[in-house]
């Protein structure tokens, strides 16, 4: 598919002149829309698009297209940006974790399947603390080598579309710690989500 | 040695935790440089509490980056022996385990508080906290106050493994209600709150 140039549509007031490489999802929206565009940051790191605008014409389009060269200068921050998150686990998973750069997610399935628990799926937070005490309560005595902490990095701008295309609950407040959060990843979507993450032990 | 830059525990309250058991299974991160020496890269409190509590050995994960023949002379050199990794991931297979859970407050304790505490604490250790005590006999709470009262500990049938998520959530969130609400917990097993 390649990507619609808006300056070969029959131009209205208020249309862009030209879009040179932006994303496909954005440019379509961008024609169908002739102008009338009320994109939002999301929807812009979506379509993972970079590009630039040129050619506007018309006042309210200006405005529209400061909106989007705003909202490019941003993607170009998010798009080297990396996202933080940490998971409490032992000693040995961690350190396994790191050199596969994988989370064992069959070992994990199997623990939880056996207590039955309510919520399956691989926990993250964005508090280091938070993974800290997660870790310290069931292997705090020692056990596989004691608690640990690996450290995740993932690319912002892949992980909102990642979350966004997936309805992952991004960092739900935990109930009753205020400021700590938690972000379960479903089974299913870890190899997408290990593909895109950088693991490393923390400290 | 390299500097431990883990800022999170209360040293002392660590190793007063870790003193409650006569084996310290908790590990270490090494290296080991040509010639066989070894450097520790990473829980070096750990080892300084292994030898002040007077531990002959440690357990020791060695970094991937380090040679296999420098690995057999250092192996040779110190006695170290392999850990079975099958062995050690079963640890983490047990559904329950007898656990301390050591306290440090940043005041000791009125009576009042220590009352509630207990309470608040064997709620997290009944029957119906968890699915993994079913198996378990429980009993009652045994709450020692510490160190004038700066310190509570008890032992207790304890969910371990990663399985019981809410089980934890629920335990965390009863001793952080409590330090924010009832007297200020300094630390939980050596870990600041």
């Amino acid at each position: 598919m390649t990507i619609p140039l808006l300056e070969s549509r029959p131009r209205r007031e208020g249309a862009i002149g030209a879009v040179t490489s932006i994303g496909i999802e954005m440019a379509a929206e961008l024609a169908q829309n002739g102008g009338r565009f009320c994109f939002d940051y999301v929807k812009l790191l979506k379509a993972g698009g970079t590009g630039f605008v040129t050619g506007i014409a018309g006042g309210w389009v200006v405005k529209g297209a400061f909106k989007l060269l705003r909202a490019m200068r941003g993607l170009d921050e998010v798009a080297t940006a990396t996202r933080i998150f940490y998971r409490g686990t032992s000693k040995l998973a961690a350190t396994e974790i790191v050199e596969n750069q994988a989370v064992d997610v069959a070992r994990i399935m199997e623990h939880q399947a056996q207590a039955g628990a309510q919520r399956a799926g691989v926990f993250l937070t964005s508090q280091l603390e938070t993974a800290e005490h997660f870790a310290s309560i069931p292997y705090g005595k020692g056990q596989v080598l004691g608690p640990a902490v690996v450290k995740i990095e993932v690319p912002a701008a892949q992980f909102v579309q990642f979350v966004e295309e997936n309805g992952i609950k991004l960092e739900q407040a935990i109930s009753g710690m205020p400021g700590r959060t938690e972000t379960l990843i479903p089974f299913g979507l870890m190899d997408t989500f290990n593909a895109m993450a950088k693991y490393s032990l923390v400290p | 040695m390299y500097p431990d830059r883990d800022a999170s525990y209360v040293y002392e309250h660590l190793k007063y935790f870790l003193s409650k058991y006569p084996r310290l299974d908790r590990g270490i991160d090494i290296a080991i440089q040509p010639g066989g020496t070894a450097i520790v890269i990473r829980e070096q409190k750990i080892l300084r509490i292994a030898k002040e509590l007077g531990h002959r050995t440690v357990r020791a994960i060695v970094s991937l980056d380090s040679a296999d023949a420098d690995v057999a002379v250092f192996q040779r050199r110190t006695g170290a022996s392999m850990l079975d990794v099958s062995a050690l991931e079963q640890e983490s297979n047990s559904a329950v385990s007898l656990e301390w859970h050591v306290f440090f407050f940043a005041r000791p304790l009125t009576l009042a508080e220590r009352e509630r505490f207990v309470q608040d604490m064997s709620r997290s250790f009944e029957p119906r906290a968890s699915m993994r005590f079913k198996d378990v006999k429980l009993t009652p709470l045994t709450v020692d106050f510490t160190h004038d009262g700066l310190s509570a500990e008890f032992e207790a049938w304890t969910p371990v493994g990663e399985a019981d998520h809410e089980w934890i959530k629920a335990f965390i969130e009863r001793y952080v209600k409590f330090s924010e609400t009832v007297a200020p917990i300094v630390s939980y097993r050596g870990l600041m709150l």
